[in-house]
């Protein structure tokens, strides 16, 4: 995994160094000068002695890297040996260097959370630390993925209701079948694919908060004292490094990652006045992602969803917040700034039926009327044949009455056709206004499941690679990984 | 750089006699130190197998026996070579005897890390167990992560892991089970309008859950394997390969060999353990695997607390004694089971907030609307979603299988069809007009599904991706090792050439 040799190590300039803790230096400077509110001032106390005491360990194997180069100074002083005291005084040097790293950990994060939030959150004042964010996002992923699966299916189950049928239409005593699915086809494939991509998008979204959750809890307790008692000991040096490696890296950048995520997607779906807006072809996201909606999630707790955070799909019995009769969900909703609408976000087929034109709601009508017409016929063609023939001719003795019976068969040929027609007229017309929630679906799979984990991968990976090589000295070949994977 | 400095590093010096006895001192007492320490029970026998024990365990003797043959062969070399008066073979003596003296020490410090891994536990080193998120659940199982030693912590998690799976697995048979029941249901309409399957639209979904199939069961295999591997392990690392290697380090012709031996062996039976047992704080910290919900889902019903609060609580009125975790958990007894037509019993179908009245449930508005955990799992929801439910699937029994069964008697069959032909006619303007009577049970399988599908993405991570780079790292583990020890051994060259 690591490749370490002479050549390698000899990579980094000898200058990086310097320049690498003089930035550091200008950053804490303006931090320290930097005009804050004591909310911030208190959030970011409370972030330094949650670092503080997740590294205890940390600290406690820098003292036994300490006590173990004394002990080598000792032995070299009464075996006379040079090399052992060489030895001692690298393990020492390695030591003091892990401590100044594990140190001046708290600081860093602090720093780089305070400037991520003036860059990508608007300086907006977050609710706790900086991996809170990241999961409030991810949670709100969730409640998005969720939500439009839930829509999505709504829409099926109609299509399955209403079109998926087969009529059989009745022409001088044969039957002609007409299969209306046909023309729901288009439309069941893309819902089809609607819910794959949503099922996969819940999948990539749970696996990120998966790794959230480790990053922010095993990687401080365990990867960083093993770090340390590693980089005690020359041979195993570039071990140590890079395990120190994952574990400041990654816990510097992973929330960093997820403020650029908000930031991201609020700039595609809300994006400032003067630039384009793409809002309209996002289907659900435009909804999900404005900024006023973020800004909410973010920096209010009255969004149930998020102050569930990941474990709204955990074994919890909050987790009925999602299964609660839907006007609840509505409520829900609202109250992480959503705008619903009067009807109510689920209530889709209403929202559907208000966006139809007026011809489409006379086609649905249409079609109700003639599927009514077609149950009547069918229902006194049964009566016709239960009943005497005498019976029924007395029944149709009026002037009415007779024509009424005398056309039974036309009228259900003409019911079922006109019928059969307009619902496929309805199909045709439901994928039509129903193309952006559609579309929608994958959109925001593309966005919120491929290009951003792809993105936040890549980030991720490139940070701790880089930290290990220029900041700790040992490469890590990521092509050596690759194959062995 | 930091590391530069690296380059003006010399090489280990050679330590002298007295350096020797002390090092030699120094691991025989640490050795002996953690042997003393509090006996515990392994997991298993296997397990068992890899402690060292002072006056015992198999691989200590063998390995102790290992190097006296080693010795012994070089004294007959030493003896063989002051016959022939060859000064090369007591050199060559020398310097083995050096080197068996090494091993001898690595011996000391390899019991020494045995004992400190089977004897140390999260509570010997400081971690207090309680404050894991997912305590109490564990300690239900019987499982203390602070008072189980780091070897068997491995061990613990596997067994753990693969009961979780084997609950989602039976959780997600029973909810594709249900699903594919509702969407079957066919309303029959007669000839002149065909029929309709008013839950198909829950199909796409269906065939999501046929595919989480493929990756839990690709976890759950992964999980056994590692079982298996795991006392594979055990069985063969310390008591096999370790006094192996040492006899075959002692020995010069196969020193190399016998020292790629040993790291393989420390690195099955020490480092692969402490990997899982990572894995386990993983599991316990970040996971949170309370069951409850899993639970939930197998009996596809909610929990409740206790014989008399599940009878004022449990719409069916009845309830589910579990003791299969070794506690015991109340969960009401489902509205409708799996393959069990609705009957007329209003117990089983009523919602909580409606009571059986006059042979129908009736709605009470006085109670507030029901959240999961309170009205089943699969009769929870919206309010009509028991009536919807009912109705689809009393429609299907009437009209369809009726029809079918009285087919005989024309009368019957045809103002079935006429009868039906009206129904469907006025269940599909009911839907159009209220579609509110169709969400709530779409609602509920697809939140289920959802929370299957979050489970079962957790439990993937955990049984195949996390293994997967803990693989990678365990080769380049025993790679580094035996390279330090002598041969390396690349465990992806030997796979590739199989």
């Amino acid at each position: 995994m690591m490749q370490a040799s002479k050549e390698n190590t000899s990579i980094c300039p000898s200058g990086m160094k310097q320049l690498f803790l003089a930035v550091l230096v200008v950053i804490a400077f303006a931090n320290l000068v930097y005009p804050v509110s004591s909310e911030d001032l208190q959030r970011r106390a409370g972030e330094m002695a949650d670092i503080l005491q997740k590294s205890t360990l940390a600290y406690v194997a820098v003292a036994i890297a300490i006590l173990l180069a004394a002990l080598m100074y000792m032995g070299s002083s009464i075996f006379n040996d040079a090399r052992l005291l060489a030895y001692s005084k690298e393990t020492l040097y390695q030591a003091i260097v892990s401590l100044v790293l594990i140190a001046s950990l708290p600081a860093i994060y602090v720093i780089i959370s305070q400037i991520c939030i003036e860059l990508f959150l608007d300086g907006m004042p977050v609710n706790g630390s900086m991996f809170d964010v990241a999961s409030a996002y991810l949670a709100w992923n969730n409640v998005y993925f969720f939500t439009h699966l839930l829509i999505i299916t709504v829409l099926n189950v109609g299509i399955a209701s209403l079109i998926n049928q087969q009529y059989s239409i009745p022409i001088m005593g044969v039957f002609a079948t007409v299969n209306l699915v046909s023309f729901a086809k288009p439309l069941m494939f893309a819902v089809g694919t609607g819910v794959t991509l949503l099922s996969t998008s819940l999948f990539i979204n749970s696996f990120q908060i998966m790794l959230l959750d480790l990053i922010k809890n095993s990687l401080l307790p365990i990867f960083l004292p093993l770090g340390v008692v590693l980089r005690a000991f020359p041979p195993t040096l570039n071990a140590g490094n890079v395990l120190l490696a994952i574990a400041i890296g990654a816990y510097i950048i992973a929330p960093a990652i997820y403020a650029f995520n908000i930031y991201l997607v609020t700039e595609i779906v809300d994006p400032p006045a003067g630039k384009t807006s793409y809002a309209e072809h996002l289907g659900l996201m435009s909804l999900f992602y404005r900024s006023n909606v973020m800004r909410t999630i973010l920096t209010e707790s009255s969004c149930p969803y998020v102050k569930m955070g990941a474990s709204m799909f955990r074994p919890s019995s909050d987790y009925a917040v999602f299964v609660t009769p839907h006007e609840s969900f509505d409520d829900n909703l609202k109250d992480c700034g959503i705008d619903v609408g009067e009807k109510g976000l689920l209530d889709m087929t209403a929202d559907i039926a208000s966006r139809m034109p007026t011809w489409a709601k006379v086609i649905l009508g249409v079609d109700l009327g003639a599927r009514s017409i077609s149950a009547v016929v069918t229902g006194a063609n049964s009566v016709k044949s239960l009943m005497k023939q005498t019976t029924w001719d007395k029944l149709c003795s009026g002037k009415i009455a007779a024509k009424i019976c005398k056309s039974l068969g036309i009228i259900g040929f003409v019911s079922a056709t006109i019928s059969s027609i307009s619902t496929a007229a309805l199909a045709v017309s439901l994928f039509y206004y129903s193309f952006d929630l559609v579309v929608g679906t994958a959109i925001s799979f593309v966005i919120l499941s491929a290009i951003i984990p792809f993105l936040n991968f890549t980030i991720l990976v490139i940070f701790i690679r880089d930290f290990s090589q220029y900041i700790l000295g040992t490469p890590i070949s990521l092509g050596h990984l690759v194959r062995l994977i | 750089m930091i590391q530069h400095r690296n380059e003006q590093v010399p090489h280990p010096p050679q330590p002298t006699r007295f350096a020797w006895a002390l090092l030699s001192i120094l691991a025989i007492s640490l050795a002996l130190a953690h042997g003393q320490q509090q006996p515990f029970t392994p997991i298993s026998q296997e397990q068992q197998g890899v402690c060292p024990s002072v006056f015992g365990g198999d691989w200590v003797v063998f390995s102790l026996g290992g190097i006296a043959i080693g010795i012994i062969a070089y004294a007959l070399l030493y003896m063989i070579g002051s016959i022939l008066n060859r000064p090369q073979v007591k050199g060559l003596v020398r310097s083995g005897l050096a080197d068996i003296a090494g091993l001898f020490i690595f011996l000391m410090v390899v019991i020494a890390l045995g004992n400190v891994m089977c004897s140390a536990t999260f509570s010997t080193i400081g971690v207090d167990s309680k404050t894991f998120a997912s305590y109490n659940f564990l300690a239900s199982k019987g499982i203390d992560p602070g008072n189980i030693p780091l070897l068997s912590l491995g061990e613990a998690y596997l067994n753990l892991l693969y009961y979780l799976g084997e609950k989602l697995y039976k959780s997600l048979i029973i909810q594709l089970v249900y699903a594919s029941a509702i969407t079957s249901v066919k309303v029959s309409a007669g000839s002149m309008v065909g029929e309709i399957q008013p839950l198909s639209g829950l199909e796409p979904l269906l065939n999501m859950g046929n595919m989480f199939f493929a990756s839990l069961a690709l976890a759950l295999m992964s999980v056994s394997a590692q079982m298996y591997l795991l006392k594979f392990f055990a069985l063969t690392g310390m008591p096999l390969f370790f006094p192996l290697g040492v006899l075959m380090r002692a020995l010069p012709p196969t020193r190399s060999f016998g020292a790629a031996l040993i790291g393989l062996a420390v690195a099955m039976s020490f480092f692969y353990p402490l990997i899982l047992a990572y894995n386990f704080i993983i599991l316990v910290t970040a996971i949170n695997p309370d069951d409850a919900m899993l639970n939930s889902l197998l009996y596809n019903s909610p929990m409740c607390n206790g014989p008399q609060d599940c009878l004022d609580t449990c719409n069916s009125g009845a309830y589910i004694t579990d003791t299969s975790d070794g506690g015991t958990r109340y969960f009401c007894a489902p509205c409708i089971l799996v393959g069990t037509p609705p009957g007329n019993d209003g117990s089983l179908c009523c919602q909580k907030t409606s009571k059986f009245k006059n042979g129908v449930c009736e709605m009470d508005d006085s109670i507030p609307p029901e959240k999961l955990g309170s009205g089943g799992i699969i009769a929870k929801g919206a309010k009509p979603e028991g009536y919807g439910l009912t109705y689809f699937i009393g429609a299907s029994v009437i009209f369809t299988v009726g029809a079918k069964i009285l087919d005989n008697i024309p009368i019957v069959s045809k103002l079935a069809n006429a009868v039906s032909a009206t129904l469907i006619v006025l269940m599909q303007i009911g839907l159009v007009v209220a579609y509110k009577l169709g969400l709530g049970i779409i609602m509920n399988p697809v939140a289920v599904m959802a929370i299957i599908l979050v489970f079962n993405s957790n439990f993937f991570f955990l049984g195949f991706i996390l293994p997967m780079i803990e693989f990678v790292i365990m080769v380049e583990f025993v790679r580094t090792l035996t390279g330090s020890l002598g041969e390396p051994i690349d465990i992806i060259q030997l796979l590739k050439v199989i």
